[in-house]
């Protein structure tokens, strides 16, 4: 228990919290006020460098570039966390069966999660886009698919160990049905394995809704997002870098600082 | 009618010789009260048996003969859900490895309280954290009050394997079988288990199978005894005949491999 390398400071978990909570509150900031409008244009302010009136410029619309970060990253922050909440869901759910059951379906199920990740995930998103339409709930989806396999994976390699432990068989002798064991008994032994898979989920989330607006199948204007306000900004790459830097420097903090909060906790578990 | 009867018992498992059985037609009854002692070194089948009692053995890896009668249920008869009723009600099961048997992520009290949140479900929470200080009452755990609030790397394994039998009792069952349960258990703790599950048998005429391949240890507690070897009984009767008048010559040698006090290190 005493260990003394446990009492250094875990600096990681302390930065990646201190950004996290930042990010957080400027997120959930942006869902209500935003220090001008994210829509409303503005001809004479066009593509204006950062001053203290426009903190990161302004965009080819004249419409403040930190106001529609702040909104743009709260689009992908949702996006982000529903597509790990239905991976992880179905992740858990198919990942315990298989684990704990193994046999020809255990099988099966894994040889087609091994399909899905073979696939490049922006093809397979932008297939399903294509078949269902854009919107942000057929984005949600299809990448919440995508990420049910890496969940499954780990959430089943726990299971399959943890399913031949001693408690665990001390539990059945109990009585105890199969439907706790596996959500009341196991589940938080994989805690230590799932919070940082969850965590590095959060961070693809980011950068696949990002790249799929940026390839125009994510977010559709003039809603903004992380990846479609960096796809609008690559055209004034030269004439506006401040529009790029400040919607990538935000994209970057975001997922430095989950990255961040994922090692400390991953740290602090072990 | 016996509490538990084990009728011409065969185990094959899949991946032996044909004419290998894990357990060879083995037929033995216990009574309400009774403490039978199964022994016989490692591999002669004795777990086995017993995890047929609790109808353990995954089907798909062997294959079973015979019959087990527990309070007049055919085991072999039970679907899962039947034996989940049966199972840390009627019949408790302990095993060796206390330091692993708990789960790490609860409070030792709530680990013991589950059998009651499983069978019991009808009674309140105070009743049951009632029920449970009192089994570990029973159980010899020193101030049961503060040990519920402990985790299991925060108890010794003689601690761990008391609250292992505090969590079979809890629901009072008829029988107890207890797998190499003071295996891994230093003398002293030993003895005190032993004293503690003979007080147990005499105050609630709980019947114990203890599964044991330490005759010392058998014969300490034990009243019947029933001695293996390779997947068969060689020898049965009461503790202290079997003891004092072996038949089977291997029985004989088990008993003489016994270190007595004279014993000294030639061969």
């Amino acid at each position: 228990m005493k260990n003394p390398t446990k009492k250094k400071k875990n600096r990681y978990l302390l930065t990646g919290g201190i950004l996290s909570g930042f990010m957080t509150a400027l997120i959930v900031c942006g869902f209500f006020w935003t220090p001008y409008s994210t829509t409303a244009m503005n001809a004479r302010e066009k593509l204006q460098p950062p001053s203290w009136r426009h903190l990161l410029g302004t965009d080819n619309f004249g419409r403040d570039v930190f106001s529609r970060v702040m909104q743009g990253a709260g689009t992908s922050f949702l996006i982000a966390v529903m597509v790990v909440v239905i991976g992880c869901a179905a992740g858990i759910l198919i990942g315990s069966l298989c684990g704990y059951y193994g046999g020809i379906a255990d099988l099966i199920l894994m040889r087609i999660c091994d399909t899905i990740t073979a696939f490049p995930a922006i093809l397979l998103s932008l297939v399903i886009i294509s078949i269902a339409g854009s919107s942000e709930s057929n984005i949600v989806l299809a990448l919440g698919i995508l990420f049910i396999p890496s969940f499954a994976r780990v959430v089943r390699t726990q299971y399959a160990g943890i399913r031949d432990l001693n408690y665990i068989k001390a539990a059945r002798l109990e009585g105890v049905r199969t439907p706790r064991i596996l959500y009341a008994h196991i589940l938080p032994n994989t805690l230590p394995i799932l919070i940082p898979a969850l965590t590095i989920g959060f961070n693809n989330a980011i950068l696949a809704e990002a790249s799929m607006s940026f390839l125009g199948i994510g977010i559709q204007p003039p809603k903004a997002s992380l990846g479609s306000m960096l796809k609008d900004s690559q055209n004034y790459l030269a004439s506006a870098p401040w529009y790029v830097l400040g919607t990538g420097f935000m994209m970057v903090v975001l997922i430095l600082a989950f990255s961040l909060l994922s090692e400390g906790i991953q740290q602090s578990t072990t | 009618m016996s509490l538990l009867e084990v009728n011409n018992l065969k185990v094959h498992f899949h991946d032996a010789a044909p004419d290998r059985f894990a357990v060879d037609g083995v037929s033995f009854s216990m009574e309400e009260g009774d403490v039978l002692g199964l022994v016989g070194e490692s591999g002669t089948g004795k777990t086995v048996t017993s995890m047929c009692i609790g109808g353990l053995l995954p089907r798909e890896k062997a294959d079973t003969e015979g019959s087990i009668t527990l309070d007049g249920v055919e085991i072999f008869d039970c679907t899962q859900k039947e034996l989940n009723r049966i199972l840390g009600k009627e019949l408790s099961i302990v095993f060796q490895e206390p330091m692993t048997s708990f789960n790490p992520v609860y409070r030792i009290g709530r680990q013991i309280q589950e059998s009651l949140y499983v069978h019991e479900k009808e009674l309140s929470a105070d009743r049951k954290k009632e029920l449970a200080l009192d089994a570990m009452r029973k159980a010899g755990l020193p101030e049961p009050e503060k040990t519920w609030r402990k985790y299991p790397h925060e108890l010794s394994g003689g601690m761990l394997q008391r609250a292992m039998i505090a969590a079979a009792i809890v629901t009072k069952p008829k029988l107890l079988l207890a797998d190499e349960i003071t295996t891994a258990l230093d003398v002293s703790m030993q003895a005190r288990i032993l004293e503690l599950l003979r007080k147990l048998n005499r105050e609630t005429k709980m019947a114990i199978l203890f599964i044991s391949h330490d005759l010392h240890v058998v014969n300490r507690l034990c009243t019947k005894v029933i001695v293996m070897q390779r997947g068969k009984i060689v020898e049965s009767g009461n503790t202290q005949e079997v003891f004092a008048n072996p038949q089977h010559p291997y029985t004989k040698k088990l008993i003489a491999a016994i270190p007595s006090r004279r014993s000294t290190l030639r061969n």
